[in-house]
């Protein structure tokens, strides 16, 4: 059954027809031999009975004259029909007149008139007729006659041999015409196998079958087109609606690309123009803080202070503002090597690390792609509050590696300071945050935000671990697939 | 101490050249002290100063603002690049600006004419060194 299963509809039609037209040569066969048999039998036993019926007529004379010899002459006679093999004649009474015998060994005949004699018995394909003789309606004898059954097996083989050769003929005609006829309807289911597998391959649901008869195929197949008709109007309308998705997502990505070119143009242009006044200010009250030195008139000298204080704080504000809003102006992409970053770095920042007594440990870092100035304005920013927020006893130990995965690099840049209490570990990203006063630590609390741009710009993500008075580290990712749209980077 | 005949300072910003002035004088780097408040006005005084230096002495260091109203500082140097070469000999061209855009740096670098590139303000200190380091 498992074989049967697999095989193809083309040869299960053929096997189907074979065995159905063998099942029905085979019937047909069985009931003309039984039939022909039948007919056999019948006129074998008729002939015999008829033979009987001319001995019995013969017999009429040699009876009511009692002559034995003249019965047996007739008995004798049946020689010629090889097939008798005993005859017999009764009289009246039922005693026998006359025997003859092919075999010379007399055959004991049942006594006339008992029912197993009545019909023609084809035990031993052997068969008996019994005739009674009449005479002017006066019952005056009986003829036997024992018969055997002529070459009934030679029949029977004969029956067998045109029976087989019928079967086989018949089998080997079903199979041709079954062979060419299923193809009239294997090739239809074929055609929409092919097409089936022709739209699932490519795609195109505006494929369509073309139907030729209304049979169960052509149902299936108009089926199969109503499908196609509906899956061809729920992807067009997939389309339109994604085309619309599409549409808005551009409408809206272009409005908050222009917005957020307009802010950051606002802040650049703000911070820069802001600086303009700010710094005569600044040169102004320099200029007076030297006409009235400390010690000199009045309070002058400290108000200046205060001015002077409160004019570089602003300056260095917008200074910070300035720099985030230019994260992402002009980026160019390039293969940087982390390690002269770091290098670079260190030699810039030489006189701060010295003045820490602090040590920078780096190793291994890799190259990839970035942009050389925003990575190292990352690290400059990390190193530098590692620095300023060193623990008050012990000396600042920064340390600097990377890890690679799949898709990005990830960078940790870890110190032994102040450490970062869990409540503020998302505050810090944000813009002008600040956790300390500025006489404590001075700052804008811009450099975090600046680096969360940077990093946001790589496609990456900035995040910490810390541990209060122990240390923090600084986590960073860098994408190996960069394609973030600059101006979105926020 | 070194010090030069005249600067020539380029800058809209007349608090700019006030105070820039007043720094000159107090590090008394130099006999005269010009102020042309566009690029072009600052190309007339060097053909002038050119014509007549008894007048208009010819700058020796040019003080150059890049942010200015009508010609910038880099438009003004493609003008003085065409200027006669006797006019601008021996003189030092620094970029003044507050800018802190790094490609200004850059840009400023690769002009042949440009000697330097400073920010502002100018402070005693800086300028003492500057003509220290040019004359």
């Amino acid at each position: 059954m498992e074989v049967y299963k697999n095989i193809s509809i083309k040869n299960k039609l053929i096997l189907i027809q074979l065995i159905t037209s063998f099942i029905a040569v085979l019937i047909c066969c069985i009931l003309f031999v039984f039939n022909d048999i039948k007919t056999f039998n019948n006129s074998m036993v008729e002939n015999k009975n008829s033979i009987a019926e001319i001995v019995g007529v013969n017999a009429i004379a040699p009876l009511l004259f009692n002559d034995k010899d003249a019965a047996l002459q007739i008995l004798t006679n049946l020689k010629s029909n090889p097939s008798i093999l005993n005859a017999a004649i009764f009289d009246k009474d039922g005693a026998k007149f006359a025997q003859y015998d092919v075999n010379k060994t007399p055959f004991l005949f049942p006594p006339p008139g008992d029912d197993e004699v009545e019909d023609a018995d084809f035990i031993d394909q052997k068969f008996m007729v019994v005739y009674q003789i009449m005479k002017d309606g006066e019952f005056i004898g009986t003829v036997m006659l024992r018969s055997k059954i002529v070459a009934f097996n030679e029949i029977l083989i004969n029956y067998v041999k045109v029976a087989s050769s019928v079967l086989l003929g018949a089998l080997l005609i079903a199979f041709i015409f079954s062979a060419f006829f299923q193809q009239k309807i294997t090739k239809r289911i074929q055609f929409l196998m092919n097409k089936t597998k022709e739209i699932t391959s490519t795609g195109n649901y505006s494929n369509r079958v073309l139907i030729k008869e209304m049979d169960e195929i052509g149902v299936l197949s108009k089926e199969f087109n109503n499908m196609l008709d509906q899956i061809q109007k729920m992807q067009n309308s997939l389309k339109d609606a994604n085309a619309d998705l599409e549409e808005r997502v551009k409408e809206r990505t272009a409005k908050l690309e222009r917005s957020n070119q307009e802010l950051e143009q606002f802040a650049y242009v703000a911070s820069h123009d802001l600086q303009e006044p700010l710094r005569t200010i600044s040169n102004f009250v320099g200029l007076l803080e030297k006409k009235y030195p400390k010690g000199g008139e009045e309070d002058y000298y400290r108000y200046f202070q205060f001015i002077m204080k409160a004019t570089s704080r602003m300056q260095n504000l917008i200074r910070d503002l300035l720099e985030i809003s230019r994260v992402g102006r002009n980026v160019q992409f390039a293969e940087v090597d982390c390690n002269k970053i770091i290098l670079d770095l260190m030699a810039e920042m030489e006189i701060s690390i010295t003045e820490n007594d602090a040590t920078v440990h780096f190793s291994d870092l890799p190259t990839l792609i970035a942009s050389e100035i925003e990575l190292k304005r990352v690290f400059q920013n990390l190193i530098s509050n590692a620095l300023k927020f060193k623990n008050k006893n012990g000396t600042p130990r920064i340390t600097i590696r990377a890890q690679e995965n799949d898709n990005e690099f990830i960078f940790m840049v870890e110190d032994n300071g102040i450490g970062i209490r869990p409540e503020h570990n998302n505050k810090i990203f944000n813009i002008f945050q600040r956790l300390h006063s500025n006489t404590e630590y001075p700052g804008t609390g811009i450099g975090l935000a600046t680096c969360k741009k940077i990093v946001a710009l790589h496609n990456g993500n900035i995040w910490i671990e810390s541990t209060y008075e122990v240390g923090t580290t600084f986590y960073f990712s860098i994408s190996k697939h960069i394609t973030s749209s600059i101006n979105l980077a926020t | 101490m070194k010090k030069i005949n005249c600067i020539l300072l380029v800058d809209d910003n007349p608090a700019d050249n006030e105070f820039h002035k007043i720094i000159i004088n107090d590090s008394d780097v130099c006999n005269n002290v010009k102020i042309a408040t566009t690029g072009n006005k600052a190309l007339e005084y060097i053909i002038k100063s050119g014509n007549s230096e008894a007048e208009f002495p010819k700058p020796d260091l040019i003080f150059l603002d890049i942010n200015m109203p009508g010609m910038n500082g880099f438009e003004f140097l493609d003008e003085y690049h065409s200027l006669d070469s006797k006019l601008k000999s021996k003189i030092v061209i620094i970029m003044l600006s507050t800018s802190l855009n790094p490609d200004d740096a850059e840009r400023a670098r690769k002009i042949k004419e440009v000697t330097d590139f400073m920010n502002k303000p100018l402070m005693v200190d800086t300028l003492k060194s500057t003509i220290e380091k040019y004359f």
